[in-house]
């Protein structure tokens, strides 16, 4: 099946909230998830996405439109990406699960990176404040893990 | 849909922690939250190979200081200080070679050891007497305990500080001894190995697949299968 943007129809997405959202179909298979639905014939529109809320669908299929476009070059592609994450940890949350349940590869990897990022050369304090997450660990655990390597902990 | 990183699927945080190259980011990573902690090996098999630290010189300041076991490394992937304590002491000792996060430590007796300054961990390897060319140790033989043999067949004597500061050039595991395989090691007169499993050193006739590197600062030793061109 010839997926070319010359012969690419539009699809509809639906997302969890019921935002229905009008989308190329060269764009939209970017998600191996959808491809597959398209391939296999069973596309009729709207497409149900019951784990993908409208504003997180519609950064997904932003960035779809930009990587699906082939004159953009890499470089441009890269400068581009390093502006798309410049979001909070929410929506980069939402991006990362619609990312994964989407199965998009290349997005996926750019959020996990970003997350990375963020985390590099901190301590667990900070990115537990950044990321909003409870420190579960009993007082026991947490000092036999700072034992472990007190080092890393300084 | 709520946002709850805590509880990211245990792929995505494998995704994330793989992106993670400098070994104390991934241990702090497994140090936020349970989900965090278990979803990720203990032991990382992605990091590639990290800049060692660099292990600064005891100061020269007071006497009590000698007997500190307290001392400085320099992380340059985290341009930050490490302060580690030694097993022991670390004075009147030399340090004669790194790897593995292994240190090999000489002092002024026949013993090598080797020290892991982050597990605190200090196993043995064969005594200074048990190389090949040392014919003798003698204590009661004050200021030229050891007598080797030279290439040429003669008999010559050193002190204990000689024997710490020059019989050994440098001393190379071939593998972490957790692994337990051979280590290498450079003496002044020949190139020496030691089975981990014998109690000697004996001279090298062959590295067969092995390939060492010896160098001043850093030295390697690994299996050359697998590298084209060695």
């Amino acid at each position: 099946m010839s997926l070319s943007p010359s012969t690419s129809k539009m699809l509809s997405l639906k997302s969890s909230d019921g935002k229905v959202l009008e989308v190329e179909e060269h764009v939209a298979v970017l998600c191996e998830t959808i491809k597959s639905l398209v391939e296999d014939g069973c596309a009729d529109s709207p497409i149900p996405l019951a784990n993908v809320d409208g504003a997180t669908l519609g950064n997904v299929m932003e960035w779809c439109k930009k990587h699906a476009d082939q004159k953009a070059s890499a470089d441009d592609l890269e400068d581009w990406d390093a502006e798309f994450v410049e979001r909070d940890q929410g929506e980069l949350y939402h991006l990362i699960m619609a990312a994964n349940y989407l199965n998009i590869k290349g997005l996926l990897d750019l959020i996990c990176q970003k997350v990375a990022d963020m985390i590099k050369g901190k301590h667990p304090e900070k990115i537990r404040e950044i990321f909003n997450i409870e420190n579960d660990f009993t007082p026991e655990q947490q000092e036999q893990i700072r034992k472990d390597n007190s080092w890393a902990f300084e | 849909m709520s946002v709850d990183w805590s509880q990211l699927p245990p792929e995505l945080l494998e995704t994330i922690a793989k992106k993670l190259k400098i070994y104390v980011d991934y241990l702090r990573f497994r140090a936020v939250c349970h989900n965090w902690r278990s979803s990720v090996l203990k032991t990382p098999n992605h990091l590639p190979c990290q800049i060692p630290w660099l292990f600064l010189p005891q100061p020269h300041s007071h006497q009590t200081h000698k007997l500190h076991r307290r001392r400085a490394f320099f992380s340059l992937s985290e341009n930050k200080f490490h302060f580690l304590n030694l097993p022991e002491p670390s004075h009147c000792k030399r340090l004669c070679g790194s790897s593995h996060g292994w240190l090999v430590i000489l002092d002024e007796t026949p013993t090598i050891s080797l020290i892991n300054a982050i597990t605190d961990a200090k196993l043995y390897l064969p005594p200074l007497s048990t190389f090949p060319n040392v014919s003798d140790l003698n204590f009661s033989k004050i200021g030229r305990e050891y007598t080797l043999r030279t290439f040429t067949g003669d008999l010559v004597t050193h002190n204990l500080r000689e024997m710490r500061d020059v019989f050994i050039k440098k001393v190379v595991l071939s593998s972490s001894p957790s692994n337990g395989r051979r280590f290498y090691c450079r003496s002044d007169t020949a190139s020496d190995r030691l089975n981990s499993s014998g109690p000697r050193w004996e001279k090298v006739e062959s590295l067969g697949d092995g390939a060492l590197f010896l160098g001043q600062n850093s030295s390697l030793c690994l299996v050359s299968v697998g590298f084209s061109g060695m």
